[in-house]
């Protein structure tokens, strides 16, 4: 039991017990919760004048999170950006001069269709990181796709450069262990079989009857018959100007008509036609006009670069009882 | 005056003067204190529950629109990254069509701070401090040839003069390393795709770019051929000591036969005459008749670096221009 308290009645001259009664506890109860409240609402108002409110704390921190993985996707942006720079220059800068082509223009680059623009409610728009990605993905897609375009171009200029590569005659049209004997007058000479001075118009590669000879470059076979002085001749056109020509076969190995690789063996060195020996006459003509062959057949290749190009021929041993042989 | 309170004691048998009552103070104060301080809560959450500031607002809205596109910008930069790859493929099968070798990987830009963060930050002091010990004495005895180097020649004008004597320019105007296309040696013939020996470097400009002679000379040839084979249009310079340059495919030419030229004179222009599968440079350096690799003699306009990256690329077997 709490200790009683008392206070001295000076009138009384006596200690009187001090007694709480419920009016006095209601009064010092509503005392200190007025007490409280005003302490509360000075705080308050003191809070909210000086400090952010609790939604704001909160709100701006995930502002800051969200901004923060935005600025990781611009970044992103930027990288994917910077890649595709990278390509564009190798396509302006490199492969485009390689090729003869003119680079894009730089305001084509960005004059493409290829991404799309934003929908955005005015409120959206006010975000700058929101607009700035919407732009760049915006500007990137264009890019993309002109990019594409371009590539697509150069492409079609690749395949077009390696046809021209493939088909041009470039190669010895005998394996160089079974020639036995290499003229190279080009121009006039002696004729061996006329004994009068003529035009050589291409190189005659001497090698047994039989030796498999070979397309100098991918082709189509416009002719493979006997004709006059040639004997049994191939003529391989190549297309982009090239015409390559094969005299005095014993046999052939393809028929007009047909398409052939560099490479592929087209027939067997004879001696039909004006020839006094089995030998080869290889001729190259330019846009209709005969060339010097030694230019297309790299003689100074060696023997196992050489093989990688007549592996894909058929082996065939060479065949000394061909028909059709011609000895003038 | 505050009325004094009493207690009675029993065992003095008297009323005496109570204490002030700290410890009831103590607990009144902790009281309002701690009564206040709920009640400003509660008010502070009510206040934020029914009333929404300025800046709350924006907030609110910009987060929402943050979050609302950032699907979308994901999805889009994934497409983004997707095209790329594709794109990035078809490069590399263009480049490696047309040069008949892979496409060097490029080095991921590292502007990610957080691989260099991430690396063995021990091992990097190690290679760190090696490299620039080693920078330090290459520094120095570069000094010390440089110096030497001046000693013998800076002073005498004549000397220089005799320098610019020898081939010593690159003969394409403001050359990059990634013009240098093929190198000398053994490399591949674009026809028919087998090694041969490429007696020159093919430098990879545009049609119709100038240039330049590589060193003070006199022109010794300067043909002109449409031959679809061969060196096409070249020009032939003498230099001093046997030392002769060539420059073939061109698609115009400036000088003529017997002409002085000067080191950096423009006298031709790139084109793809002759036996030459795209424009370019086909350039050459020969001594008393033998080719030798013209890398030796870029010595002027690129660093150190750089020409170790060159002679890097010119040992790389690939498809040459012509």
């Amino acid at each position: 039991m709490a200790r009683m308290r008392y206070h001295y009645n000076p009138e009384t001259c006596q200690y009187e017990p001090i007694i709480h009664t419920g009016r006095h506890f209601l009064n010092q109860t509503g005392r200190f919760i007025l007490i409280c409240l005003i302490l509360a609402f000075g705080g308050l108002a003191y809070y909210l004048t000086h400090y952010p409110s609790v939604d704001e704390n909160q709100l701006t921190r995930e502002n800051h999170e969200l901004k923060w993985q935005w600025g990781e996707l611009q970044n992103e942006i930027r990288h994917v950006s910077n890649q595709l720079r990278a390509l564009e220059h190798d396509d302006d800068d490199h492969y485009r001069v390689l090729l003869a082509m003119n680079p894009l223009d730089p305001s084509m680059r960005l004059a493409g269709a290829g991404g799309h623009a934003p929908v955005l409610l005015p409120a959206e728009e006010s975000v700058s990181e929101i607009l700035g990605a919407y732009d760049s993905l915006f500007r990137l897609g264009n890019r993309i796709e002109v990019h594409e375009q371009s590539l697509k171009e150069l492409e079609a200029e690749v395949a077009v450069k390696e046809r021209q590569l493939s088909t041009r005659p470039a190669m010895q049209p005998i394996d160089n262990r079974q020639l036995t004997r290499f003229n190279s007058i080009f121009g006039m000479r002696l004729h061996p079989v006329y004994r009068d001075w003529r035009n050589h118009n291409g190189l005659d590669l001497t090698a047994p009857q039989g030796t498999p000879v070979y397309a100098t470059g991918d082709g189509i076979i416009s002719f493979a018959a006997y004709n006059g002085g040639y004997g049994n001749v191939v003529y391989i056109n190549h297309g982009f100007g090239f015409e390559s020509r094969y005299g005095h076969l014993s046999k052939f190995n393809t028929q007009a008509g047909q398409q052939v690789k560099r490479g592929d063996l087209i027939g067997f060195v004879g001696s039909t036609g004006v020839s006094t020996t089995p030998h080869l006459h290889y001729e190259v003509l330019y846009h209709g006009k005969y060339v010097n062959p030694i230019n297309f057949m790299y003689r100074d290749v060696k023997q196992e670069e050489y093989n990688k190009l007549i592996r894909k021929a058929p082996t065939v041993l060479p065949d000394n009882k061909s028909s059709g042989v011609e000895r003038r | 005056m505050a009325r004094h309170k009493y207690y009675y004691n029993p065992k003095t048998l008297r009323y005496e003067l109570a204490r002030f009552p700290w410890a009831t103070w103590f607990f009144r104060v902790a009281g309002v204190a701690i009564v206040s301080g709920l009640f400003f809560y509660g008010l502070l959450l009510l206040v934020n529950r029914f009333t929404e500031t300025e800046l709350e607002h924006k907030l609110r809205t910009e987060n929402r629109a943050l979050k609302n596109h950032r699907g979308t910008i994901e999805y889009e930069l994934n497409n983004a990254h997707a095209a790329l790859a594709s794109l990035s493929g078809k490069d590399k099968e263009i480049y490696q069509r047309i040069f008949l070798t892979p496409k060097a990987e490029e080095a991921e830009d590292t502007g990610d701070a957080q691989d260099i963060l991430q690396t063995d930050l021990e091992g990097f002091h190690q290679v760190a401090d090696r490299l620039i010990s080693q920078t330090d004495v290459t520094y120095a005895k570069a000094s010390l040839a440089s110096w030497n180097f001046a000693q013998l020649f800076w002073p005498k004008k004549e000397d220089v003069s005799e320098l610019q004597q020898y081939p010593t320019l690159i003969p394409i105007q403001d050359f990059k390393l990634s013009q240098f296309v093929c190198g000398f040696g053994e490399q591949l013939n674009p026809f028919n795709k087998l090694l041969y020996h490429h007696e020159g470097v093919d430098l990879e400009a545009e049609l119709g770019a100038p240039v330049l002679a590589t060193g003070d000379g006199r022109v010794i040839a300067a043909v002109r051929q449409t031959t679809p084979y061969g060196e096409g249009n070249y020009v032939e310079i003498e230099h001093i000591n046997g030392y002769r340059t060539r420059y073939e495919h061109l698609a115009e030419i400036n000088v003529q036969r017997g002409q002085r030229v000067q080191q950096g004179q423009v006298i031709a222009q790139v084109g793809m005459t002759g036996e030459a599968t795209a424009p370019h440079l086909h350039y050459m350096v020969l001594k008393n008749g033998n080719p030798i690799n013209p890398i030796l003699f870029f010595t002027e306009q690129i660093d150190e670096h750089s020409w170790i990256q060159l002679a890097e690329i010119g040992k790389q077997v690939k498809q040459a221009l012509d």
